[in-house]
């Protein structure tokens, strides 16, 4: 794997968790499958009581994984998903993009598109993989994880404002991770096994023997297996996990800085809590402003929630999450609703997973009774399970 | 394919006991094998204050280290190593450091240190 897309995968699989694998407790319409593909065969009895009147205004169908801190705040807030992020790696490297980009346009760039975690521009030798949990006392590892996991995104994209096409939205954003929690137990076996295996090529004197046994073993399946699974504990650690985002969007109706204008804001917190017996609880915390333009009007939302997840066994997994929310709207003042539910999920084999959701969803300005919903279905995965290239 | 770093250093020793320690850095893991004169010494993972003799008696002695690093942080290629001697004079510690071409990638450090007087 190149550079390319590193920080934000790493933020994407800290907080969604990897798309290859089964994901339990994540509701079905927030199901994100980037690499495997999915088909939900049989989606039954997806039934509304109520109004029964499902066109509403507002985003009824949040779920807790879709409050979580976004892995680009800035692209969250512009609405936009790029195709290519430049991940600058170095000081020149960063200077350079942001020359190019600036250049390219003659004034402020139309289609940006960056991410920068300005602690990995440079090496660190003194960090060792160990510092990537909390260890060492509570300020040590704040003073270790905050920076190191600090990142940067940029954007902008071309203005989209009824009667006026002309200008750019910009916005940027930083997300880090408060706090790292701690490696699960099993990690420490594991990294024992894997460095045993390096450690026997290692052991030849012959630098060249040497290089040539580790590029035999980098083909075993065995230690692909172990890299693999080292890569998943490390991003889903055990213990207590929060993560925080924010960022804000500007217009910018005239293509430079004169007459920019705030556009729209927005801050996410996730505390998190795993434990090793596979019982998982996630909160989150969301507040979104909107200044409004010639097209809309200015509103805020609030959103809190949580989720507690049961891992029963290795097929079977239960959770409920409830999510309040108020918004304020100007000129159709402040709403208050809520949405709960439960999950009950059923793997029979691999990439086939049986889901049954039922619950209430929130209310809207057009649905002011909150709508009960259920749903069963049965999700099939297709493709081969995905993996870090490691070269040849 | 694996990368080989090759460094070599002159270590002008102390009359006392000289130690090594290695530190894998940027968040990647990696294990050393050590020779001193060809002869291997008892592999020891991780590498903290491992004793590789008196420093007299290691005047005109070579001491040969392997240390391959495994890029398994997302975050970044780089991979480092930092060599510590204690009971030499000057240039301690070493950092080695160099960009692996992929993640899962290994380093291998071949570092020799030439203890004098």
């Amino acid at each position: 794997m190149t550079r390319e897309r590193r920080v934000a995968q790493r933020f994407l699989s800290r907080s969604l968790g990897k798309g290859d694998r089964w994901r339990p407790g994540v509701w079905p319409d927030a199901r994100s499958t980037p690499v495997i593909f999915h088909v939900v065969v049989v989606a039954i009895a997806s039934c509304v009581w109520g109004l029964g009147r499902p066109a509403m205004a507002q985003d009824t169908s949040v779920t807790i994984e879709q409050l979580r801190p976004p892995a680009s705040p800035a692209f969250e807030l512009l609405g936009i998903a790029p195709a290519s992020v430049a991940q600058p790696s170095t000081p020149r490297a960063l200077a350079a993009s942001i020359l190019s980009s600036m250049q390219d346009q003659g004034g402020l760039p139309r289609n940006l598109a960056m991410e920068v975690s300005p602690y990995w521009l440079r090496s660190h030798p003194s960090f060792t993989f160990d510092d990537q949990f909390a260890r060492g006392g509570f300020f040590h590892t704040l003073a270790t994880t905050i920076p190191e996991s600090f990142s940067i995104s940029v954007g902008s994209t071309p203005r989209l404002a009824k009667k006026d096409t002309t200008g750019i939205r910009l916005a940027m954003g930083g997300r880090v991770l408060l706090w790292p929690g701690r490696a699960p137990r099993a990690l420490s076996d594991l990294v024992d096994r894997y460095n045993g295996m390096s450690e026997r090529c290692d052991a030849q004197i012959d630098s060249h023997v040497s290089a040539l046994c580790s590029d035999s073993v980098k083909k075993d399946p065995h230690w692909i297996a172990m890299y693999d699974t080292i890569q998943r504990t490390i991003t889903e650690p055990i213990g207590v996990v929060v993560q925080l985002a924010g960022g804000v969007s500007a217009d910018s109706p005239l293509d430079s800085v004169q007459g920019v204008r705030w556009r729209r804001g927005g801050v996410w917190l996730s505390p998190a809590f795993r434990r090793e017996d596979h019982v998982d609880f996630l909160g989150v915390v969301r507040y979104l402003h909107d200044a409004g333009g010639p097209d809309s009007a200015s509103s805020d939302m609030g959103d809190i929630g949580g989720r507690l997840l049961w891992n029963a066994s290795s097929s079977i997994a239960l959770s409920a999450e409830t999510i309040g929310r108020v918004q304020r709207t100007q000129g159709a003042g402040t709403m208050r609703t809520v949405r709960y539910g439960g999950l009950v999920e059923f793997r029979p084999v691999a990439n086939w997973y049986l889901f049954y959701a039922f619950g209430k969803d929130f209310a809207a300005a057009s649905a002011p009774v909150n709508r009960l919903f259920a749903s069963l279905g049965l999700s099939v995965g297709f493709g081969q399970t995905p993996r870090i290239g490691l070269g040849t | 394919m694996t990368d080989i770093v090759t460094r070599e250093f002159e270590s002008r020793v102390k009359p006392q006991q000289v130690t090594l320690t290695i530190k894998i850095g940027d968040g990647q893991l990696g294990v050393s094998n050590m020779w001193l004169d060809r002869v291997p010494l008892p592999p020891r993972n991780p590498v903290d204050h491992v004793t590789i003799g008196d420093g007299v008696t290691l005047v005109g002695r070579t001491l040969l280290v392997h240390t391959t690093v495994s890029d398994v942080n997302a975050q970044t290629n780089r991979t480092s190593v930092t060599y510590t001697l204690s009971g030499v004079v000057g240039h301690s510690p070493v950092i080695v450091t160099h960009n692996a071409d992929t993640n899962g990638e290994f380093v291998l450090f071949v570092t020799t240190f030439r203890f004098v007087q």
